[in-house]
């Protein structure tokens, strides 16, 4: 079944003079036998591809994408005067929507002319350069509205339900958690459920950096992949338009960002400048953007301080059996960390740290003796740890490494001294077992 | 592609020979042409390959002759003489012709209009010179035929004639159905989407052919998604239709957060026990 889905998607846009030429000479042939052209069979796929749609709309009534994309079925199914109604229904509801109107252009010029790609046929000609560069970003915006659509069935388009390997755990103050997956823009928001893996609630189209690939250095328009937290809420009011409704600070350069000699910063998520309805999937200057519709629709989830916002190149869709298995691991190692810490047994308690480890003004050895010293005026310790929220850090190039980025609530009380604080640490896997590498409120 | 399916459509064939053929020349035609059928059902595509060449002969100006000689021969794979013999068969039928020129022009120009606004450059205003036909020389059922299609779009374009009710006085009915479409127009304005659909009769049928399911939930997709919906009908006109039902025509003002609209609206309502349902419902 979804097999055929994707395929579906696939030649939603296969050259249509190929496909014309085709159409006419099977119903030329049909026509002699008054037998029908085979259309049953794609026939079948528009209604299940529609239903899908249209559970789309009915969770999200504000799903401009969906009843796009609805045209297209329609479009592609062969009913052009169906498309056309979709999109003119959209773009009386969204009339800066530039990308529906090429669609619309085509359906219009598929009447006449032959097309063979969007916005390539014989109608559309003799553009100024600036006009030619506009409708390449549209046609990418087509490819990747069209294309996300599909792996946005992420964890449904595999025989079992898929987790995402990046959102291990959510804690009990952390309701949603935003995941962006930069290769295919597409921005999933996962709510915490009691006792369950989190569920995936809605997905968005979302702008990214001008450029491809992992944020460096200052002005290098690509957008950081990492673990990342929303900072804080910058209403529209005190913002130039260019950021439209409203913007979420994140907290890039990350500690580890700063470790690695990451430069720059103002690394937002925000809404789109007004005269437009959506921006080109590659076209900020590493901030991801969303439209203003969808941006208002999210706001509602997100939460500075608490929201975390992990961006991958690649979601890791993990089955069932996996994601709990990696959860599951952590979390044991987190608890003898804790267990370690508390035995007041120094040493087993500095083994659960990595060589490479450092906190604001350490390093390994000036922590060890740190801990030591303390440990040693101490008769007891009782340490509880709650709220914890577990995100994999996703790393690729050279430096691969497995690393999970811990939020939680501290709870120390000692004979001598108590507290209660919020900690982040960042964790890597060393051979069998995940190490400290960082520790800091 | 309408093109393909306007020639291709063995219905109308029939009716563009009947058309243009005297009666008895008519008859002669029809028996002939059958036998040349014959040859084509019985795989024996040569001989109606010859038999339709025969047929121009005499017939020269019969447009569907020549299209089903490019039904053959484009089955052969001869691609070249179908749509020689369809450009022949297109000359031969200039009402046609016209007629897809003129909407070729059309979309070519909304096609434009849309390009315009996707990459943001100025549009001028969008006008086309179309080329009439002359429509009394033309054989009666064809004239008929277009003159069907180009009422409908005449209909679409003005506003109704304004016929009195008058000529009834029905107060009581008329103030039964004013009361159902207030109702109707406020569960729409109030975005309630099961009150709002309770207004139709369960015999009601969705325009553009879409099924009940599919139509209830486009609209109650639609009613829920603006922020708010405001709905206000005025300027009714009620008249009794065929079978007790009652037809009304109303002004009506649609107004959301993203969108306003005034539209001439036409019910088809029905009777029932609980009162006034709608059967049908179309913008004029």
């Amino acid at each position: 079944m979804l097999k055929i889905l994707r395929l579906f998607w696939f030649f939603l846009f296969l050259l249509a003079a190929a496909q014309l030429r085709a159409e006419q000479t099977q119903m030329l042939a049909s026509l002699g036998t008054t037998s029908l052209p085979p259309m049953h069979e794609l026939s079948r796929n528009v209604d299940e591809v529609l239903k899908q749609l249209d559970l789309r709309l009915n969770t999200y009534p504000q799903d401009y994408e969906a009843q796009l994309l609805r045209g297209l079925v329609y479009f592609k199914s062969g009913d052009t005067e169906q498309a056309l109604r979709e999109l003119d229904d959209l773009l009386r509801q969204v009339p800066d929507f530039h990308l529906a109107y090429l669609i619309r252009g085509d359906i219009l010029a598929s009447r006449v002319v032959p097309l063979s790609d969007i916005g390539k046929n014989r109608i559309l000609t003799q553009l100024k350069p600036e006009q030619l560069a506009q409708l390449e970003a549209l046609r990418l915006e087509a490819r990747v509205r069209i294309d996300g659509t599909r792996s946005s069935e992420g964890e449904s388009s595999y025989a079992q339900p898929r987790l995402p390997g990046q959102i291990l755990k959510l804690g009990e103050s952390v309701e949603y958690a935003v995941l962006v997956e930069k290769s295919t823009h597409r921005l999933y928001v996962y709510q915490r459920q009691a006792n369950q893996p989190p569920r995936q609630v809605r997905n968005y189209y979302v702008s990214t950096g001008k450029k491809e690939g992992n944020k460096y250095v200052r002005g290098d328009l690509r957008t950081p992949e990492g673990v990342y937290f929303i900072t804080s809420w910058i209403p529209e009011e005190k913002l130039p338009d260019k950021y439209g409704v409203g913007a979420f600070p994140l907290n890039y350069p990350n500690e580890l960002d700063r470790r690695r000699g990451k430069t720059g910063y103002g690394i937002w998520l925000h809404g789109t400048e007004s005269r437009y309805y959506s921006r080109p999937p590659l076209d900020s200057e590493g901030c991801m953007v969303l439209t203003n519709i969808d941006f208002k629709s999210l706001k509602k989830e997100m939460r500075p301080g608490a929201t975390p916002v992990v961006i991958v190149k690649k979601v890791d869709w993990l089955t069932r059996n996996d994601w709990l298995r990696e959860r599951g691991k952590v979390l044991t190692d987190i608890e003898r960390w804790r267990r370690d810490w508390e035995s007041l047994d120094v040493d087993r308690y500095l083994s659960h740290y990595s060589d490479d480890f450092w906190s604001k003004g350490h390093d390994l050895k000036s922590w060890s003796q740190r801990k030591r010293r303390i440990a040693h005026n101490k008769s007891y310790q009782k340490i509880q740890l709650s709220d914890i929220s577990l995100l994999a850090y996703p790393e690729t190039g050279k430096d691969k490494k497995d690393i999970v980025v811990v939020r939680l609530q501290q709870d120390y009380q000692s004979s001598n001294y108590s507290s209660e604080v919020s900690k982040r640490l960042y964790l890597q896997r060393n051979n069998d077992n995940w190490k400290i590498m960082y520790e800091g409120r | 592609m309408r093109l393909t399916w306007i020639l291709f459509c063995p219905v109308l064939l029939l009716q563009v020979f009947e058309s243009a053929v005297a009666d008895t020349d008519l008859k002669q035609l029809e028996t002939e042409l059958q036998q040349v059928r014959k040859l084509e059902s019985a795989g024996n595509a040569a001989a109606a390959i010859k038999g339709y060449e025969a047929l121009i002969e005499r017939y020269p100006r019969q447009p569907g002759l020549y299209n089903n000689l490019a039904v053959l021969t484009a089955k052969q794979g001869n691609l070249d003489a179908a749509r020689e013999h369809l450009e022949r068969a297109m000359h031969l039928d200039q009402v046609y012709a016209t007629v897809y020129e003129n909407l070729s022009a059309v979309y070519v120009e909304m096609a434009r209009g849309s390009y315009a606004k996707a990459l943001q450059v100025g549009v001028k205003s969008q006008q086309v010179s179309l080329k009439t036909v002359e429509l009394d020389t033309q054989p009666m059922q064809k004239a008929d035929m277009l003159e069907n299609k180009q009422n409908r779009t005449v209909a679409l374009a003005t506003t109704p004639e304004k016929s009195s009710s008058a000529s009834e006085q029905h107060p009581e009915r008329d103030n039964d159905i004013l009361q159902t479409l207030k109702g109707w127009a406020s569960a729409w304005s109030a975005q309630e989407v099961d009150l709002y659909l309770s207004f139709y009769a369960s015999g009601f049928r969705p325009a553009k052919g879409m099924s009940r399911g599919r139509w209830e939930q486009q609209r109650s997709v639609r009613l829920r998604r603006p922020a708010w919906v405001r709905v206000s009908l005025n300027s009714f006109q009620i008249q009794p239709a065929e079978n007790g039902l009652a037809r009304v025509r109303f002004l009506q003002h649609y107004q959301s957060d993203t969108y306003r609209d005034k539209t001439w609206k036409e019910l088809l309502l029905k009777s029932s026990s609980e009162g006034w349902r709608i059967l049908s419902e179309r913008s004029l």
